[in-house]
């Protein structure tokens, strides 16, 4: 069954499994299937970054011409890469709906750029909620998934407590809070609101060849050092050594083959040469972020699989979710007059609020908030605020902003949304890529919970706010709501869902498909519900899981022990040298 | 030192340099917005964005116009006390400002964001404001106490 391969040198047509996408799931998965000795090509619709000159840390606003305001929407200037817009790729939305779709067409995706935020999803988070009707449950609880949590955290290497119930007992290293957010704390501390804090995948010792952070809080440019984790600096190069794992940039997959009711094959567009190539494999891993894995799926519809491939329950597309979104800004006047000093820290806040279940809400669900602000680097839009406020020009107007800087913060919730049945994704019956393929069109409404939550996170914003003696500057209102728009929060999901009845779910509980047993898709497409908490780190734990499962119905081995193999990339390649095929 | 930029008039471009001037002077601390190189960065904004050429188009134009109607002279061929004299009138913020201002203010009101955001991004403007990170440290810097009640006035 499985395919040989002569001196590392892989047929380009053939292979044990192709994965498809190189994010946090695609990349955990193909480490883990090398890892285990199976042929593993590795499919990428971006391009490979070149860490040292193109991530963007580091980088002064006057060293960009346009000092990061993007002015030509290409989404590249002042992050390391990431695009809302792809040219010749669009999307639709449909009347009445909005949707904002962040695509990162990079090897390693998004963790290139993210925030490095890491949680565990709490145990009731994959228990069935009563209240909501569209709720099936996971089809696995917390304990299943807490060994595979535990690989990815001793993987990532995590600064802070990932588990918000045992935040109180975390014994390891925290960082301390950063001057405004003391401010915003004592606030917290006095309405009875815990503060934690944060948990991310930010090094503080060296960890597997990476070194620790140095503490220029630009995590989302990219991190050149590789102390913030991403899976371009890490299981990618992992994976190459292993000699079992080839990837292939600019391969943009719109298709795959089945056989009776199993895949054999994966169609891709080389975006280089324009020329459409197929490679056979026995199994696929599908990880191309949760809509692009829908938009597989249903384009790969046959007369044998009329409603998509792994659609039989016609639920590919459904249950679309993204995080309930709202963000405030404030001006904090005890912040004022400040002794000039450093507060940059890591690149994402020192300190959280978690869930804390205050007694008199109307909704059910939860939601968490972080606060950013303080001496930041100065950017486009500093003053926007306090220009808004004030009148008159000259000396005066020099010395206010002076003094307001580093007095203003930004509130950042994030909260759980619950699925509804308007809420999905499908194939636009008339609009085509460049590449001839249909493109996605988006179905999406708030439900009344998500509404009410968003009115709960702007009166505990305006509580704190109070309390510390500020004041709202202004709300984000990308709707009426003052909520983000859709899919501005990136936390698309659900559109490929577990579950353990084959009519009300894609997938069972190791995100293989009910339909074709060689299929896993292992994004958040396979998320039952959307915790409010980041979910990276349970997107890499809910691969690893599956790509174990896979490994072992081959009949191969997997190392559970973490502490018998050697990850240390270090030496084999520094991350700006890792060799990457072109296709 | 001549500005042959293809879409931004000389004119245009000195009246520029003034309004920054006016924004933001030197002080002790730091120089003026126009010495910190903002009317080059606004310039670029305004030959590679429709968004930033439209709005500095009409707004120059409108200053002219108004300027020509008080003086019977272009914004900068204007008295300097003529010119501070218009741009204290439309400095303002107004809930219901008059149909012969209007323009001016949100002009002003826009202008003055930019010339801010851009002084402030500058090398200049972030040594002004003594932003002290973007460095590489061994450990996490820890913030020292607040100064509470202890406001400069003075800068």
């Amino acid at each position: 069954m499985r395919t040989t391969f002569e001196n590392s040198q892989l047929h380009l047509d053939e292979c044990d499994v192709c994965v498809v996408g190189s994010g946090a799931s695609g990349g955990i998965a193909a480490l883990k299937l090398a890892e285990a000795g199976l042929k593993v090509v590795l499919l990428e619709a971006g391009k490979q970054l070149d860490v040292t000159r193109q991530y963007k840390q580091h980088m002064w606003p006057y060293e960009l011409d346009d000092r990061g305001l993007d002015i030509r929407g290409t989404g590249v200037n002042f992050m390391a890469d990431g695009l809302w817009r792809i040219p010749g790729e669009p999307f639709t939305v449909a009347t009445g709906s909005q949707f904002c779709w962040f695509r990162s067409r990079l090897v390693g995706g998004r963790t290139n750029h993210w925030g490095r935020g890491v949680a565990r999803f709490l145990p009731e988070d994959f228990e069935r909620d009563d209240k909501v009707a569209s709720d099936d449950g996971w089809p696995f609880g917390y304990s299943d998934l807490i060994p595979y949590y535990e690989r990815v955290e001793s993987y990532m290497g995590i600064t802070g407590p990932t588990c918000y119930h045992t935040a109180c007992e975390y014994q390891g290293l925290t960082l301390e809070p950063k001057c405004y957010e003391r401010v915003v704390a004592q606030g917290c501390e006095e309405l009875g609101i815990p503060v934690i804090p944060t948990a991310t995948a930010v090094l503080m010792r060296p960890h597997r060849g990476r070194p620790p952070c140095h503490f220029c809080a630009q995590c989302p440019r990219g991190c050149k050092t590789s102390a913030g984790f991403s899976i371009g600096q890490t299981a990618i190069p992992d994976g190459l050594a292993t000699g079992n794992l080839r990837v292939l940039t600019n391969a943009m997959v719109d298709q795959l083959h089945a056989d009776g009711n199993l895949v054999s094959a994966v169609s891709y567009i080389d975006k280089a040469t324009r020329v459409r190539r197929q490679i056979k494999c026995h199994a696929v891993f599908l990880a191309a972020s949760a809509c692009e894995s829908a938009r597989i799926l249903l384009n790969s519809a046959t007369a044998e699989h009329a409603r998509g491939l792994g659609n039989s329950s016609g639920l590919v597309g459904r249950n679309l979710r993204d995080n309930v979104g709202v963000r405030v800004h404030a001006h904090i006047p005890a912040l004022e007059g400040m002794e000039p000093h450093n507060c940059d820290g890591i690149g994402r806040p020192h300190v959280m609020v978690p869930w804390w279940r205050p007694t008199d809400v109307d909704f059910t669900k939860g939601y968490e908030f972080l606060v950013a602000g303080g001496l930041q680097m100065p950017s486009m839009g500093i003053f926007d605020a306090l220009s808004d406020e004030v009148q008159g020009f000259g000396l005066d107007l020099k010395r206010v902003c002076r003094r307001r800087y580093g007095s203003e913060v930004f509130f950042i919730f994030t909260g759980e949304m619950i699925s509804n049945a308007d809420s999905f994704c499908e194939l636009d019956p008339q609009v085509r890529d460049e590449w001839g393929t249909p493109v996605l069109r988006f179905h999406f409404r708030w439900g009344e919970n998500e509404i009410t939550m968003s009115r709960h996170m702007l009166q505990t914003a305006h509580a704190i706010i109070g309390r510390i003696g500020g004041r709202v500057l202004s709300c984000y209102s990308g709707d009426q709501n003052s909520m983000t728009l859709p899919g501005q929060n990136f936390r698309e999901s659900g559109v490929a869902r577990m579950g353990t009845d084959p009519k009300r779910s894609v997938l069972n509980r190791f995100c293989q498909s009910h339909d074709i047993p060689n299929l896993y898709v292992v994004d958040a497409a396979c998320f039952v519900t959307s915790p409010e908490k980041p979910p990276t780190l349970t997107i890499m734990a809910v691969s690893w899981m599956a790509s174990e499962h896979y490994v072992m119905s081959q009949g191969l081995s997997v190392n559970d022990d973490l502490t018998d193999v050697d990850f240390s990339c270090g030496t084999t390649a520094s991350p700006s040298e890792i060799l990457v095929y072109d296709s | 030192m001549t500005h042959n930029h293809p879409t931004m008039s000389t004119a245009q471009y000195e009246t520029l340099c003034s309004l920054s001037e006016y924004i933001l002077p030197a002080d002790e601390r730091s120089c003026s917005a126009r010495e910190a190189g903002v009317p080059e960065f606004l310039r670029f904004l305004h030959s590679n964005s429709t968004a930033y050429r439209d709005y500095l188009h009409e707004g120059l134009a409108w200053l002219d116009t108004y300027c020509l109607k008080k003086t019977g002279r272009r914004f900068i061929e204007a008295p300097c006390s003529s010119q501070r004299a218009i741009l204290t009138e439309i400095a303002v913020r107004s809930e219901s400002p008059t149909e012969e201002l209007g323009h001016g203010i949100t002009f002003f009101a826009a202008l003055r964001k930019d010339v801010l955001s851009a002084f402030f991004t500058s090398q200049i403007g972030i040594r002004d404001l003594e932003y002290q990170g973007n460095v590489a440290l061994a450990q996490s810097p820890v913030c020292p106490p607040l100064r509470r009640q202890q406001r400069s006035e003075h800068g």
